[in-house]
């Protein structure tokens, strides 16, 4: 999952980037509203993280004009500005969600978490695709009742394909909402994450969930997917 | 009697009442003394018309006793006949006879017509002759013209002749009297006899009348009917000695007639002054009753009036009041039913006092604007990296770190911890301003000396910007003496001059810091080839948490409050900060302060 971080104070943004980043999130800093502004329409971010009092442009007029032009991106309020006429203002300009500084870094995790359910239509925070279980509030996984262990990086690449379940992610896709903007852009590294997911997901089960499609990507098997012919990694290379 | 109004009322009311009473007292003690005045001159008037009535009837009273005495004196007349001895005093020639007649009336005298028969006893004195002859004499009253409660006596010097039935000791009186009495001259008497009756009486001396026998004439009063008879008889009549005899008629009368008359006019006379007590009484009592009516009845019309009167006065004063205890922190404007008072149209009176109340409320809706604009900007300015140390320690307890790592997040607490502690203290300068408890040293300062000091230590940062500062120091202040002032301060001041020059400036521009000496002021000038800035800015430059720039770049630690503790310090100072600025191509800020030598003073000591 991308969040974009739109905040001017630097230690903040620091911090911030740096716990999202260890819970599996791909976090691209944005210093002032030009910069926000131009990553925002670059790039479809999961969730943006915004700010109001950013030097150059402000956080409302800036989200004011994303709605305006169609952006659908979810979009987290963080601000210093705790009256209730700001929070009706901002809410009302098209934010999703308002939360106030300070802060605790749990209840922004939460409401991330939930703002990225609500972007794919889900309300149960814990995805079933056949014996896996995925608990995206706990970022915890089960096959059959075994649990299994995750990096966050690896826990984002199955979240997102469960996200997707059924349906066809590309790399690109994958490359977008994992890696943020000064990660290494190697041809191979999404391959070498589904292999390590492969590895702990699949491995020792009968039938595989993580499903590759030749020239396009990759899929999580979906309800009705039963019939799909298993192509073990090996022989699409 | 707390409320201005009902104290007014009552005042009026009291005022009023006083008055009205007032007049109203003064009308009735005049009604009573016209009153008085108009009784006692009627009762005078009664009185000496009574008394004049009274006086009239006793005067008439006697007046008709002494005409009946003078009527029955008149009718008295001494009959004397002579005719048995006239033969013999013809012959015997007397030329004079003395008469001495003494008789007594022996007849009762019926009530009427008197008849005393006297038997005289005539006596001839004569040196030749003695003897004594007789005569009849008699004494006449005519009429009967008496009423019957009089009583007559009539004195002769030989009888007297009295009414039948006179009480005892009536007229006896006037036998023993001693003073002679003079003729026709009335006495008038009034005394209690024994019988209990009082009598009134009058006494009357006149001459008797004698019917002259020879002439047929009466010598005193009027003459008697002529008589033919006897008479005509005597040839050579006797000149008859006139008898100068008098008698004493007394006509008495009881008084009680006179008396209940008397008596009837001062009853009458008594009657009439009670009616006339009585009617001022009653008008006095009328003139009071309508007094108190009209008293009561202007009392209350007043009342009405004064209540009317003091509601519709007080009207305003009201209003205000309702206005004012209708003031909510939330809305702090003079309203009454929605809209908000004009003190122009307000009383005189009133006015300045809504007038005053209004800007005082106005600058405390100002105050409380700006206060809560402050502490929204104060809580922002400290929430932000608070926020920010917050997230730091929070992320950094989520999973085991290394030492390096832990040190490294520490650090960041650090500075961010420091930053916040900076914006405090400037906090903590505003608000010393603020409350005025911030005091200027007065210390000796080398002006130029500190210029330099700040330059020197704001070039670190200009450099990295490769902005060159210089220090221009103005032949009138190369030679300026050290001055008395806060050394700390100023510093501060120049500092934020400063390092706003360096902040808003281009890269390779330059920032000239200029010291310059008026008679009475220093004059620093710092000028930057920066941004500049639109009017719109430079006139909320000195506000608040104001920024021309609203970025908030860490490394700055003004916070926006930079040139707000500029300007606090140089109204402390007593000086003057004013600034030019063109935009794209540069500011100066000029700061005039007041110059107090530190060296003369001891002089002057």
């Amino acid at each position: 999952m991308k969040i974009l971080l739109a905040e001017d104070y630097y230690p903040l943004a620091r911090a911030l980037k740096q716990g999202l980043e260890e819970e599996g999130y791909a976090v691209d800093w944005a210093k002032d509203g030009e910069e926000a502004n131009v990553k925002a329409r670059g790039m479809p971010y999961d969730v943006i993280v915004l700010d109001l009092m950013l030097p150059k442009m402000d956080g409302l007029s800036l989200l004011q004009g994303w709605r305006k032009d169609g952006m659908s991106s979810h979009v987290l309020i963080l601000t210093a500005k705790d009256q209730l006429p700001d929070k009706i203002k901002g809410l009302d300009q098209g934010a999703d969600d308002y939360l106030t500084k300070p802060f605790e870094m749990d209840e922004l995790l939460a409401r991330l978490r939930a703002l990225i359910r609500r972007g794919h239509q889900v309300k149960d925070p814990v995805l079933r695709i056949h014996d896996l279980e995925i608990d995206s509030a706990a970022r915890s996984v089960k096959r059959s009742g075994k649990r299994i262990h995750l990096t966050p990086r690896e826990y984002a690449l199955l979240e997102f394909l469960a996200f997707h379940r059924g349906k066809v992610v590309t790399r690109p896709m994958i490359w977008d909402h994992l890696y943020d903007e000064e990660d290494e852009n190697t041809s191979n590294v999404v391959d070498v994450y589904i292999r390590y997911l492969r590895n702990k997901i699949d491995k020792g089960f009968e039938k595989p969930l993580i499903l590759t499609r030749w020239g396009e990507g990759y899929m999580l098997r979906g309800e009705d997917d039963d019939e799909v012919v298993v192509q073990p990694e090996e022989m699409l290379k | 009697m707390r409320s201005i109004r009902v104290r007014l009322l009552l005042m009026l009311l009291f005022l009023v009442t006083f008055v009205i009473s007032g007049l109203s007292w003064y009308v009735y003690e005049q009604t009573k003394f016209l009153l008085q005045a108009k009784e006692l001159a009627t009762a005078e008037l009664l009185r000496t018309q009574a008394q004049k009535q009274a006086k009239d009837y006793r005067d008439e009273f006697y007046e008709r006793m002494i005409h009946q005495a003078e009527r029955l004196g008149r009718q008295v007349y001494e009959r004397v006949e002579l005719s048995p001895v006239l033969p013999v005093l013809s012959r015997l020639q007397y030329s004079q006879l003395l008469t001495t007649i003494s008789a007594s009336v022996n007849s009762p005298v019926a009530a009427g017509m008197v008849h005393g028969t006297i038997s005289p006893s005539l006596t001839l004195y004569d040196p030749r002759i003695s003897f004594s002859l007789f005569s009849k004499r008699t004494i006449v009253v005519q009429e009967r013209a008496l009423d019957g409660d009089e009583y007559f006596h009539i004195w002769t010097p030989r009888s007297s002749i009295k009414s039948a039935n006179l009480p005892v000791d009536c007229f006896a009186r006037y036998s023993s009297r001693e003073q002679p009495m003079a003729l026709y001259e009335p006495e008038v008497q009034e005394e209690v006899l024994q019988c209990g009756k009082r009598f009134c009486m009058v006494s009357l001396k006149m001459p008797i009348a004698y019917e002259s026998l020879v002439t047929g004439s009466m010598m005193i009063g009027r003459p008697m009917p002529r008589r033919t008879s006897n008479t005509a008889t005597v040839r050579n009549p006797v000149t008859m000695p006139r008898p100068n005899t008098t008698m004493v008629v007394q006509i008495a009368r009881t008084t009680d007639a006179r008396d209940k008359k008397l008596s009837g006019i001062k009853e009458d006379m008594d009657r009439e002054l009670e009616a006339l007590h009585q009617e001022s009484e009653e008008v006095r009592k009328d003139t009071l009753n309508r007094l108190i009516l009209i008293c009561l009845a202007t009392i209350s019309l007043s009342a009405l009036a004064i209540t009317w009167l003091s509601r519709s006065s007080l009207a305003p004063l009201v209003n205000v009041a309702d206005a004012v205890s209708n003031l909510t922190p939330k809305d702090l404007r003079l309203k009454l039913n929605g809209t908000e008072l004009d003190h122009r149209k307000m009383p005189e009176e009133l006015a300045p006092i809504v007038l005053r109340l209004q800007e005082s409320l106005e600058s405390l809706e100002n105050a409380f604007a700006r206060e809560k604009r402050a502490t929204a900007d104060i809580s922002h300015e400290l929430r932000t990296p608070l926020a920010s140390l917050m997230t730091t320690m929070q992320v950094a307890l989520r999973k085991p770190r290394t030492t390096d790592e832990y040190k490294s997040t520490l650090k960041q607490c650090i500075e961010t911890g420091s930053h916040m502690h900076m914006l405090v203290e400037r906090l903590l300068v505003l608000s010393r301003l603020d409350a005025g408890v911030d005091h200027l040293k007065q210390e000796p300062v080398e002006i130029v000396e500190l210029a330099g000091q700040c330059v020197d230590m704001l070039r670190p940062l200009a450099d990295q910007r490769h902005i060159s500062v210089e220090l221009d120091v103005d032949e009138s202040a190369s030679v300026l003496e050290p001055m008395l002032s806060d050394a700390a301060k100023l510093r501060e001041i120049m500092v934020n001059l400063i390092d706003n020059a360096v902040h808003y400036n281009k890269d390779n521009g330059s920032v000239t810091v200029k010291v310059s000496a008026a008679p009475k002021s220093v004059i620093l000038e710092v000028t930057d080839t920066g941004v500049g800035m639109s009017p719109e800015i430079r006139s909320h430059l000195f506000e608040r948490f104001f920024r021309a720039d609203p970025s908030r770049q860490s490394e700055t630690v003004n916070a926006g409050l930079g040139l707000a503790i500029v300007k606090g310090y140089v109204d402390l100072f007593g000086g003057l900060i004013s600034v030019t600025s063109v935009p794209e191509s540069g500011s100066t800020f000029r700061l005039t302060l007041p110059r107090k030598s530190a060296v003369r003073i001891p002089e002057k000591v």
